[in-house]
């Protein structure tokens, strides 16, 4: 189920014209956490069906056990107010708090929209992973990695080495100003996203 | 699993989340007794263990039983019915005859397309509606090695093969590019000597 997405209407803004019809206006979005509580409250349900056949069965004596509904009953009978029972109400409201904050959350979004015409939405990952790779191939780069970055921000860490270049000698400021620079220009600005640059120097 | 489940799902925790609140607070209030101070001293349940000891209640409890678990079976097995339309209705449909699209080939074949076009891999098409539009969604994994550039234009171009092959604009395509598989992708580059 994690896999799934499902698009809930989202406003965004409008795009430039194009011969084609536009796309429909909405983000990828993970399936809601209330799926998932949902899908319990119906087992819940099923258990309730489980138990009222087991109860029929046990009063007609095609079955041996004792009976729930009326334990149930039985055992509510008597029940006097206590600092006990006002316990158990605060952690029923509680998790009646919990369940209408699920009803109500949005599914994660799973995308970043890609500049254009066309209906194309990136991952972060795969935006860090394109960042990355972009960044290890520029000059002065020794080698980069972005598994530091995380859904709402994309870290790549570079190691730079200090270079000569036709224009004169690049320090390792230099190269992450380059590398800055390109990944803002290439995979940035096209996703929408910053990305962060940090480096380590290599001594000459 | 289909915006109306979801809507259901909302719907449904929202009436049972608010119910626990509310018995929730009732238990705390009868202890306090901070907003109303008419409560019982005890629960009495004569009426009810009058009900429940009657001959017909374990026929009537399993029978609001197995609806009310049905109704959970249903619900539960609606969670994983498919999104989208299989197939579209065109509108050269006359009385003399009925053409359809089958959407999925066509997700089929645009998935191809886009795997051929871009450095995308693993790419499947399905057909989702969204905002009661069939749209055709290709889902990949990315190649470090691409462009963004270039999956843009490749993005471009089957969503235009798309709005060529249905000129009406009755389905439209959504591409969404995840991060390389596990494994493959490097975390980290080699360090290398340039």
């Amino acid at each position: 189920m994690t896999t799934h997405t499902v698009e809930q209407t989202d406003r965004l803004e409008p795009r430039s014209s194009s011969s084609r019809p536009s796309a429909p206006r909405t983000q990828p979005r993970r399936a809601p956490v209330v799926v998932l509580m949902a899908a319990l409250l119906a087992l819940v349900l099923l258990a309730l069906a489980v138990v009222a056949v087991r109860d029929l069965l046990i009063s007609q004596g095609w079955a041996t056990g004792s009976q729930v509904a009326p334990a149930v009953v039985d055992g509510s009978d008597g029940l006097r107010s206590s600092v006990g029972l006002a316990i158990a109400g605060g952690v029923v409201a509680l998790l009646g708090l919990v369940l209408v904050w699920l009803a109500i959350k949005p599914g994660r979004r799973t995308h970043l929209r890609v500049t254009g015409d066309a209906d194309l939405w990136l991952s972060p990952g795969a935006v860090a992973a394109l960042a990355q790779e972009t960044a290890d191939r520029l000059p002065g780069v020794m080698s980069a990695d972005s598994s530091r970055s995380t859904r709402r921000r994309i870290v790549v860490d570079i190691v730079a080495a200090p270079r000569d270049a036709a224009d004169g000698p690049h320090g390792a400021a230099g190269v992450v100003e380059h590398v800055d620079a390109v990944l803002a220009d290439e995979v940035g600005w096209l996703t929408g996203s910053t990305i962060k640059v940090r480096a380590t120097e290599v001594p000459r | 699993m289909t915006p109306r489940v979801i809507r259901f799902d909302r719907g449904l925790t929202l009436l049972v989340g608010v119910l626990l609140v509310a018995l929730g607070l009732l238990m705390i209030d009868w202890h306090y007794q901070w907003v109303l101070q008419d409560y019982p001293a005890e629960v009495s349940t004569d009426a009810a263990t009058e009900v429940v000891t009657a001959a017909w209640f374990p026929w009537a409890f399993a029978a609001a039983g197995v609806v009310l678990g049905l109704i959970g079976l249903v619900w539960l097995v609606a969670h994983l019915r498919r999104r989208g339309p299989s197939t579209l209705r065109l509108r050269t449909s006359d009385q003399s005859g009925r053409v359809q699209a089958d959407l999925r080939s066509v997700a089929d074949a645009a998935a191809a397309r886009l795997e051929d076009l871009a450095a995308v891999t693993a790419v499947t098409g399905t057909v989702v509606t969204i905002r009661s539009r069939p749209v055709i969604q290709l889902r990949g994994r990315i190649d470090p090695v691409a462009s963004v550039t270039s999956i843009t234009e490749a993005a471009e171009t089957c969503s235009q093969d798309l709005a060529e092959a249905f000129p009406d604009g009755a389905v439209t395509c959504r591409i969404l590019v995840d991060s390389p598989r596990r494994g493959r992708a490097r975390r980290q580059s080699n360090v290398r000597v340039r």
